[in-house]
């Protein structure tokens, strides 16, 4: 027991890096231990929790248990019976942990992509595990890039593999914000701005380098996004420049502002919608934004 | 003698008792009229959201009846699950109000959030009903005054 008790402190104070297994090999209880507690780094769950009831000793991970008598050498994992160990593969295929075998070795990744997503001009990626990927960009757009032992969709991509490719052209990494467990990606244009104007039911497409304003008929008001707590700060300068903007602008029409995460703005792309009172404002509206190019 | 033991008596009743900003909504202007009201007993979320469904005559409210279903609160932050059957027949101003005047009241009663994050029938959903975006958090530093201003 002291024994147990020693590797879970071990193994939990190490850093959490790709699991490499021997194919053939049969699991003895202290290196299913030694797996679960590294898997359990790597999904960022429980650590498993070992016992002994009379003269069984189990291990309980999650809704799994690996038992067997001391000193026997019967293992049984979730009721199925092994002799003599558990083999490595039965035993990730069992517990439903993605893997792949290169040279007569299998190798468990050290990061699981949860999500990749691309918000507003963000791309945001959610893992558990040690998050071992890097963003590169190319003429087209970004790529993910592994550099450890990363599952994403199904496969497992060992280092200097890409395993994911997003068109962002005209486009060049303004900042990256690493946290635990999601990386944020911002991106500014490389191009000269303009404004454009569009009606009300049109899409704004967060990669267009324009500064783009939605337009519909209203009691004369400009809606525009909050900032998010949820991405600690990144969104603040888009912010800040398109409130300077609405603000300006409201005090030339002499409309109501209002803040609102309206969902058709993209987050972190200067964007906003204008309610015009009456047609003119309209006129009033190209004139300002003609100024505002000047500048 | 009796005075002072009325007011001993008296000083629970007053401590258990709370008094709640309430925001409802001008109909000609839209814009904020803020009414103290004072609750008494535990639940005092679900008694505001009552309350605020409930207007004075001349007043409205965005805040459809029995739309909370559930809150909770962790550390500084608090999760409000609302019924989705209640905000399916919002329009683009009733969605943008109701946010606006249930954080507005929030903020402005529970000095200890500082972030609302919103989920309906227990989920998480991208927009509220069809219009707001509620993937992410709502903060204080906006909606602890009314986000809705008139440029001088």
């Amino acid at each position: 027991m002291k024994t147990l008790t020693a590797l879970l402190i071990v193994f939990s104070l190490s850093l959490c890096s790709a699991l490499t297994l021997n194919a053939g090999k049969n699991l003895n209880f202290e290196e299913i231990l030694e797996i679960l507690i590294d898997l359990s780094n790597v999904l960022n769950i429980e650590p498993p929790s070992t016992n002994t009831i009379g003269s069984f000793v189990y291990i309980a991970w999650g809704d799994h248990i690996v038992s067997k008598i001391k000193g026997g050498d019967l293992y049984v994992l979730d009721n199925e019976p092994f002799e003599g160990g558990i083999p490595t593969e039965d035993l990730l295929k069992k517990l439903k942990i993605p893997y792949h075998t290169r040279d007569n070795e299998i190798i468990v990744p050290d990061t699981i992509i949860k999500s990749i997503e691309m918000i507003g001009r963000s791309l945001v990626v959610e893992y558990t595990g040690k998050g071992s990927f890097d963003f590169e960009m190319t003429n087209d757009g970004i790529v993910l890039i592994s550099i450890g032992e990363v599952f994403f969709n199904g496969n497992v991509y060992g280092s200097g593999k890409t395993f994911g490719n997003f068109p962002v052209k005209g486009f060049k990494i303004d900042s990256i914000h690493r946290e635990k467990g999601k990386v944020i990606v911002n991106f500014k244009e490389s191009g000269i701005r303009t404004i454009k104007i569009r009606p009300i039911n049109e899409r704004i497409d967060p990669f267009d380098p324009n500064l783009t304003i939605l337009v519909g008929y209203g009691d004369g008001r400009i809606i525009f996004r909050n900032f998010a707590p949820d991405f600690k700060g990144v969104d603040w300068k888009v912010y800040s420049e398109t409130k300077k903007i609405v603000y300006e602008l409201a005090r030339e029409l002499g409309y109501l502002v209002e803040e609102c995460p309206v969902y058709k703005l993209p987050i972190g792309v200067p964007c906003f919608i204008v309610l015009i009172k009456k047609p003119d404002d309209l006129k009033l509206l190209n004139e300002y934004l003609k100024e505002l190019l000047k500048e | 003698m009796r005075w002072k033991l009325l007011l001993l008596l008296l000083i629970p009743i007053d401590l258990l008792a709370m008094k709640l900003m309430i925001c409802y909504i001008d109909p000609v202007s839209l814009n904020p009229v803020l009414k103290t009201v004072e609750v008494e007993g535990d639940n005092f979320i679900l008694k505001l959201f009552d309350i605020l469904a409930s207007p004075p005559q001349d007043l409205m409210s965005f805040v459809p009846k029995g739309v909370l279903r559930a809150y909770f609160i962790v550390d500084d932050i608090m999760i409000l699950d609302l019924d989705e059957e209640k905000l399916k027949n919002m329009d683009f101003l009733s969605e943008r109000y109701f946010i606006h005047t249930v954080l507005y009241t929030i903020f402005n009663n529970l000095k200890t959030v500082n972030e609302v994050y919103f989920t309906i029938n227990g989920e998480r959903r991208r927009v509220l009903a069809n219009y707001v975006d509620i993937r992410y958090g709502f903060p204080r530093r906006i909606w602890e005054e009314w986000p809705v201003k008139r440029m001088k």
